[in-house]
């Protein structure tokens, strides 16, 4: 395959599937700002071993990338909240304690909304219109009579520090016993037999 | 490593978390995902590309410097060879060139020799005083001349 062809298709891949990876990232780690890098961390990892895939079934594939990273991403941070045969679904509880029928979307928007509004100025402005408003740097340099570097800068601290609130929440929402506890993983890690043909197959591909 | 990979969730969880995901709860990613993916995308390659272009160059720089060094060597020792060369023929000249004087044998011969090509320069060397005496004494009248002619100067 071409490089233009790649790349094309590559992009047709991102907008088919980002939402289905971004979504599958943070069921699995409850974190949205490290949903989103995990997500740039699948396409990416993808791109790399494009070459690679036989050309079937790209969703799963994709999808079996984000889980694996996910995984790796909780075993780094040292949170052991595997899903398991048993307990797949709820591992991930909402850690906002809202109704469930209320919509995941409305919920993770409201938190972010929040959690930007917590920030010190400028970085509070910035956030709000980058992360919830959705604005192009641009438009928000033009509109607050800045350089575009400067937003940039802006925005790149405001995320960090977005991350860190999501992180610490993440921990403290740990620590209140919706740990998997260990003794389960082992006794289910047993259960389990080794990774299935797609795990091998990306395994393989990284 | 085994315990790492089963760890991982096997193809029919996959299934299920893909299917619940679906039905219950997508989110919606936000517009500046695709770019940042995009992005770092394009930076990833362009950090490769750059790799493996530094790479080229490094092989090609090494492989000219190589071929440089012998060739530079290859001239020294032609200059080399040319230096050791005329030395040797200068020596041969001079061998030829010094006469020899038939009294006193090889040795007296050679003190001759040095004598005879010791001369020259003498003569060289008395030339060359009587014509600076004759050029000092010519600055000094005109010195004389002109401290005469300018009473003011002394």
């Amino acid at each position: 395959m071409g490089k233009i062809a790649c790349e094309a298709l590559f992009e047709q891949w991102i907008d088919q599937y980002q939402s289905l990876i971004l979504s599958i990232c943070f069921k699995m780690t409850q974190d949205y700002f490290a949903a989103q890098d995990l997500t740039q961390d699948t396409f990416l990892s993808a791109f790399e071993h494009l070459k690679g895939f036989d050309g079937e079934n790209e969703k799963a594939w994709l999808c079996r990338i984000a889980s694996n990273k996910c995984i790796d991403y909780m075993r780094q941070a040292g949170r052991r909240q595997i899903p398991t045969e048993d307990t797949q679904m709820e591992v991930f509880p909402s850690r906002t304690g809202r109704p469930e029928e209320e919509a995941l979307e409305e919920s993770v928007r409201r938190e972010l909304l929040e959690n930007c509004r917590r920030l010190r100025p400028p970085y509070d402005e910035v956030a709000y219109q980058y992360f919830y408003l959705e604005k192009k740097p641009d438009e928000i340099a033009g509109e607050q009579g800045k350089n575009r570097k400067t937003i940039q800068t802006q925005i790149y601290r405001a995320r960090e520090m977005l991350r860190g609130m999501y992180r610490r929440e993440r921990l403290v929402c740990s620590q209140d016993g919706r740990k998997v506890p260990e003794k389960k993983v082992t006794e289910n890690k047993e259960a389990e037999g080794p990774g299935g043909k797609q795990g091998r197959k990306e395994k393989q591909d990284e | 490593m085994n315990e790492e990979r089963q760890e991982y969730l096997s193809d029919a969880e996959l299934d299920a978390l893909i299917r619940q995901v679906e039905k219950q709860e997508m989110l919606r990613a936000p517009s500046y995902l695709k770019n940042e993916i995009l992005l770092s995308t394009r930076r990833e390659t362009a950090a490769v590309d750059q790799r493996q272009e530094a790479f080229r160059k490094n092989r090609y720089r090494n492989g000219r410097q190589e071929n440089l060094s012998l060739e530079k060597r290859k001239r020294e020792f032609l200059f080399y060879s040319l230096r050791v060369s005329l030395a040797a023929a200068a020596a041969v000249v001079m061998l030829f060139a010094l006469p020899i004087s038939e009294a006193g044998g090889n040795r007296g011969g050679f003190i001759a020799a040095q004598e005879e090509s010791a001369r020259p320069s003498s003569r060289m060397v008395q030339s060359l005083s009587e014509h600076s005496t004759q050029f000092c004494r010519k600055l000094n009248s005109v010195s004389t001349r002109l401290v005469s002619e300018n009473p003011g100067w002394e």
